[in-house]
């Protein structure tokens, strides 16, 4: 062992409680996802596992790739202000699923406020969204700075959704009633997609607020076909 | 399934064998991880507690949580690998990020001067005290003492990542950032390949046909190098001895195990003590742990247990 070694100070370090599950808020709504797929009935009527009979995983679903969103989030100073909503769209204007919802809305402040996010809660029908949805897409205010939501190409039930354009929505509440909208289209399929979405203030007078929401943009990739019998990828200092 | 490429935490991240919604939950966990311990942005949890000057801190789980793993490594290296380097990295120029370090073509903005070796509190004679409490959320550190868990933090963010997949079912995938690898698959299905970086010469120092479930962690001298402002070259991987950039005969160490967060522990503990004492160490620290060198010279030699880890093995090793 080094001499320099030994005079290396370590500190003491007092550690109290226990540490909690740190992926939680990300995994957690997956396996929910997972579980209400595969509780599901399945095509042909298998039974649903007996009660403390484990199920088997349930095979992840194969959708045709990965909608990066992301956008430039500014928090304001001020009350009846900073919720925001992601969703996603079919062409026809049918309600897919919520990526992200501020948790206060998400989980029932809209009942004591009525003017947030209510387009988002209209379109979504989220006084009866799934609980397994409910989970997934609420989360804490997020701090100010750039932000990235994933849609994996699923719907609200899980299911993977048939290639075509889709929109994706942003609704803020700037203050009160006082909202902006993003709305932009990207198409799913084969290839790679990217578009950049378009303010609306609601109503027009909005627009004199501070922007909550800026630069709001989005990518499809359809990803990488990989074969096992090639090398997958190299380890390397980084 | 098709695999997924993305930029997180100043590294480009990898995913395959898994599908779309893992790749989502994967990459939402990494972004949260790069927001909470980057030491380049102010809210970070990282940067408060730097600058609480001896006050508690308010952080996340997550924080806490890697924070108090990071000091058992500590205290398990005798100090070799510290995650309490914060300051040190600043005075050798490594002060903003190092996509930012390469748009000014390799320079470093920051001053450097002479560093002297540093721990938490380095008063004489006093052992300093950090202070993880798990449950009120809270870090306290001496006075000065700024938290850098750089590469660890990405091992241990990549594990915890895989960790979750791996207990909801998933039964295949493979997480890379940048070169730190956590891969699993059915024992029945073809193994993942992963090939060896040389960092001397453009050929790989050898390709490794894992086993079901491997971790594979690289630390190297020959990236995130810079010039500081004196025009002398400095890299990444800090000899806490010194405070100076490490200076042995290893230029890359790759380590082979169980947990990424402790596989990049072993690998920056082989490049600071070099390829005679690092293997040494490592044996005493976990004899399961497997490793590969590259030396100055472009040598390659590997422990005799890769096979552990390994299915297939082929590397550049001189007879």
């Amino acid at each position: 062992m080094s001499d320099r070694r030994v005079r290396l100070v370590v500190p003491l370090v007092v550690v109290t409680g226990v540490a909690a599950a740190a992926t939680g808020a990300h995994f957690g709504h997956q396996a929910a996802l997972e579980t209400s797929v595969s509780a599901a009935p399945a095509p042909g009527g298998a039974l649903a596992p007996a009660p403390g009979e484990e199920a088997p995983p349930a095979p992840a679903t194969d959708t045709l790739g990965l909608v990066s969103i992301e956008y430039r989030l500014n928090r304001l100073p001020q009350s009846a202000s900073n919720q925001i909503a992601i969703w996603i769209e079919d062409a026809d204007g049918g309600y897919v699923r919520t990526l992200f919802a501020t948790s206060f809305t998400a989980n029932g402040g809209y009942t004591r406020r009525p003017m947030s996010l209510p387009l988002w809660r209209e379109t979504a029908r989220w006084e009866s969204a799934p609980e397994a949805e409910v989970e997934s897409a609420s989360r804490p205010a997020q701090d100010s700075g750039r932000h990235t939501v994933h849609w994996d190409g699923t719907d609200r039930e899980g299911r993977a959704v048939p290639a075509g354009a889709y929109t994706y929505r942003v609704e803020g509440n700037l203050r009160w009633e006082n909202r902006v909208l993003f709305t932009g289209s990207i198409t799913v399929g084969g290839e790679p997609d990217s578009s950049r979405a378009e303010a609306e203030y609601l109503p027009a007078s909005a627009a004199a607020e501070s922007d909550l929401v800026e630069e709001v943009t989005a990518v499809f990739a359809p990803g990488e076909p990989m074969d096992p019998a090639d090398v997958t990828t190299y380890t390397r200092g980084s | 399934m098709r695999a997924f490429r993305d930029r997180v935490m100043g590294t480009d991240v990898l995913l395959a064998g898994m599908g779309a919604g893992e790749q989502a939950a994967v990459l939402g966990w990494l972004r949260e991880a790069e927001r909470v311990f980057t030491r380049f942005s102010p809210g970070s949890d990282t940067r408060r507690v730097g600058a609480a000057d001896g006050r508690a801190t308010e952080v996340s789980a997550s924080f806490t949580a890697a924070l108090a793993e990071a000091c058992a490594h500590h205290e398990r290296t005798g100090g070799l690998f510290d995650p309490f380097l914060g300051a040190a990295m600043e005075r050798i120029g490594y002060s903003v990020g190092f996509d930012e370090i390469t748009a000014r073509g390799g320079v470093s903005p920051g001053p450097v001067a002479p560093v002297p070796p540093e721990s938490p509190g380095d008063d004489a004679g006093a052992v300093p005290r950090v202070e993880i409490d798990h449950e009120r959320g809270l870090v306290t550190l001496p006075p000065g003492t700024a938290v850098d868990l750089g590469g660890f933090v990405k091992g241990w963010s990549v594990q915890q990542a895989a960790d979750a997949l791996r207990r909801a079912g998933a039964r295949r995938g493979l997480i890379d950032a940048g070169g730190d690898i956590v891969a699993w698959r059915d024992p029945a299905d073809a193994p993942w390949r992963v090939g060896v970086e040389h960092p001397l010469r453009p050929e790989p120092a050898g390709t490794l046909a894992l086993a079901p479930y491997a971790a594979v962690a690289t630390s190297s001298t020959a990236r995130r190098r810079w010039r500081d402002a004196s025009g002398a070259p400095a890299h990444h991987i800090v000899d806490p001895r010194t405070g100076r950039p490490a200076d042995s005969d290893c230029v890359q160490a790759t380590v082979l195990g169980r947990d990424l967060g402790a596989a990049e522990v072993y690998a920056t503990c082989l490049v600071v003590l070099g390829t005679v004492e690092g293997p040494a160490l490592l044996a005493d620290l976990d004899g399961s742990a497997a490793w590969i060198t590259v030396d100055r010279e472009g040598r390659v030699r590997s422990a005799a247990n890769l096979d552990h880890y390994c299915a297939e093995v082929a590397l550049d090793v001189p007879p």
